[in-house]
């Protein structure tokens, strides 16, 4: 039997569609299946786009994709009641193409990126959410939708973080994402002219500023990260807050989002601007949430669904690491093609490929890293000491000049933060960082 | 129950309000299917009895709202994230994409 497809890919976003438009660039026959309307009224990030792993199958994308702005300034703090403690990171040369990230909107983005697929020759079909996947045994063999199978000797499961086809399947057998593992992130977008958004984001024509917070005065026990990312005329204000820890506290999520935008440090620049959209979407945490394998026979994982979001409060980078696995899929595919083979010995080769690419060396050496990201110190005791310490040293409240070993043990009483906590604290952050 | 809290009390000016949840859900579209094609759908029964109402804490839609004791669920206002579904722990929810062109549409994402 003749299968419908060379290779079906599910999900148009930025893993989804980039392996799409690589195999039908290389002649492959592919169905990019896509549950929104339009490719991209269903995706949402942050976002900002690091990295340029576009530039393997779009050499233009840059210039041609319907980008926001570039990057010039990253912003990391921590925000108090009524503090805000932070540094910036300015690097020159973001300020010069190559750009190093950009601002995005994915409804925008990814229409776009679709749009490629199709020119490439991908056969795109939207309005599509498929059912599942159609196994065959242990193996899949397309997906199934309308009851009806849609069979390809591979498949790429492309889904976003939400994967509904991998849970209670041999690929994750669980029936739920697990609530520590995974954070829920809400946004909301504010137009606002560029004049006035240049003017209060110090930033020039078609730069980016970004600024992501730990959140160190939302109701205790709740462990959430603030980001505000600017675009060419709309401000993205969203706050990632971990699932698990909602749970017991009494808070709504989407109430948080509106205590972290009012704070004095973020709300100032918010002024006026008008409220255009709101929306949420869950988001992996890496290691933690990855599936059983990222290949088996018939099948390769990418992007979100793979729980390729790296997150060390530092950063939070998903899209890069989408587009990246993405084309290692399609690569893969293409060689399962040549092979005439799409047998779980010959994906393995995407697995090797995640591997050597650095992606999941990426993910297993940072898994350290959760228990300083989730360690709830960081939300509540961390920020205050921040914030006490730095007053102390800069601003002096009492008058008289203090030794910095009196103004540490002054913080470190104000915020309640025992001596033994903060040493291991601190040894945990210089071995996982 | 729906408005935020406070800015914190050194702020001195309200330089943005706080956003009500439903005028948030207001910049949404969404094109809506039937009620007997819900996407996501809840067991009242237990619902009655759940101890904690995650669901209605974990949503950013407040598509789950607890009155009077009951639950009260509605799936329109959906944006598709899934939280609810990881939230309830008691075998209530029962969690699916929208049909075909039904459910939300960003326009920024």
């Amino acid at each position: 039997m003749t299968d419908d497809f060379e290779a079906i890919v599910v999900g148009a976003g930025m893993a989804g569609a980039p392996a799409a438009i690589r195999l039908a660039r290389a002649g492959a026959n592919v169905l990019l299946v896509e549950r929104a309307p339009e490719a991209g009224m269903k995706n949402l990030s942050g976002g900002i786009l690091w990295g340029r792993d576009l530039d393997a199958i779009l050499p233009r994308w840059s210039e041609e994709m319907p980008l926001e702005r570039h990057l010039v300034r990253k912003r990391f703090g921590f925000l108090t009641a009524g503090d805000a403690v932070s540094f910036d990171l300015e690097d020159h040369h973001w300020r010069r193409p190559p750009y190093r990230a950009h601002s995005v909107l994915r409804a925008r983005t990814d229409r776009w990126l679709a749009h490629e697929a199709e020119s490439a020759g991908a056969t795109v079909v939207t309005s599509v959410p498929v059912e599942r996947l159609n196994w065959e045994g242990t193996r899949v063999h397309g997906i199934v939708q309308g009851g009806e199978p849609m069979t390809a000797p591979v498949t790429l499961i492309c889904d976003g973080a939400n994967s509904r086809l991998s849970l209670h399947t041999p690929i994750r057998p669980e029936a739920r994402l697990s609530a520590s593992a995974t954070e829920l992130g809400i946004k909301e977008v504010y137009r606002m002219a560029p004049s006035v958004l240049e003017d209060r984001f110090q930033v020039g024509p078609g730069e980016a500023h970004a600024e992501e917070w730990v959140v160190g005065f939302l109701p205790p026990g709740v462990m959430a990260g603030g980001f505000v990312y600017t675009n060419r005329e709309t401000v993205s204000i969203g706050l990632i807050v971990n699932i698990g820890s909602l749970f017991g506290r009494q808070s709504y999520a989407h109430d948080l989002l509106e205590q972290f935008k009012m704070h004095p440090a973020i709300a100032a620049r918010l002024e006026g601007a008008e409220l255009v959209e709101y929306g949420a979407k869950l988001i992996s945490s890496g290691w933690a949430s990855r599936p059983r394998a990222f290949h088996g026979d018939g099948w390769m994982i990418a992007g979100d669904a793979a729980g390729f979001v790296f997150s060390n409060g530092l950063v939070i980078q998903g899209m890069n690491y989408a587009v990246r696995s993405g084309l290692l899929a399609a690569e893969t595919a293409l060689e399962a093609k040549s092979a005439g083979d799409g047998s779980a010995r010959t994906l393995s080769r995407y697995t090797d490929r995640l591997e050597s690419s650095g992606i999941l060396p990426d993910f297993r050496e940072f898994e350290g890293m959760d228990r300083v990201k989730w360690n709830p110190r960081f939300y509540t005791a961390y920020p205050r000491f921040a914030a006490e310490l730095l007053r102390g040293m800069m601003a002096d409240p009492s008058g008289r000049k203090r030794p910095a070993r009196r103004l540490l043990r002054e913080a470190q009483k104000a915020a309640g933060l025992g001596t033994r906590s903060l040493l291991s604290d601190g040894l945990d952050l210089l071995r996982h960082l | 129950m729906t408005a935020a809290a406070p800015a914190p009390e050194s702020s001195r000016r309200r330089p943005v309000e706080a956003v009500e949840i439903k005028r948030r859900l207001g910049t949404l579209r969404y094109t809506t299917d039937s009620a007997e094609h819900a996407h996501i759908t809840v067991v009242p029964a237990i619902c009655a009895r759940c101890p904690h109402s995650r669901c209605t804490f974990v949503c950013p839609a407040q598509c789950y709202q607890r009155i009077e004791g009951r639950l009260l669920f509605r799936y329109e206002d959906c944006v598709e994230c899934g939280a609810c579904d990881i939230a309830c722990d008691q075998g209530s929810v029962t969690w699916n994409f929208p049909r075909g062109p039904y459910g939300v549409r960003y326009a920024y994402g």
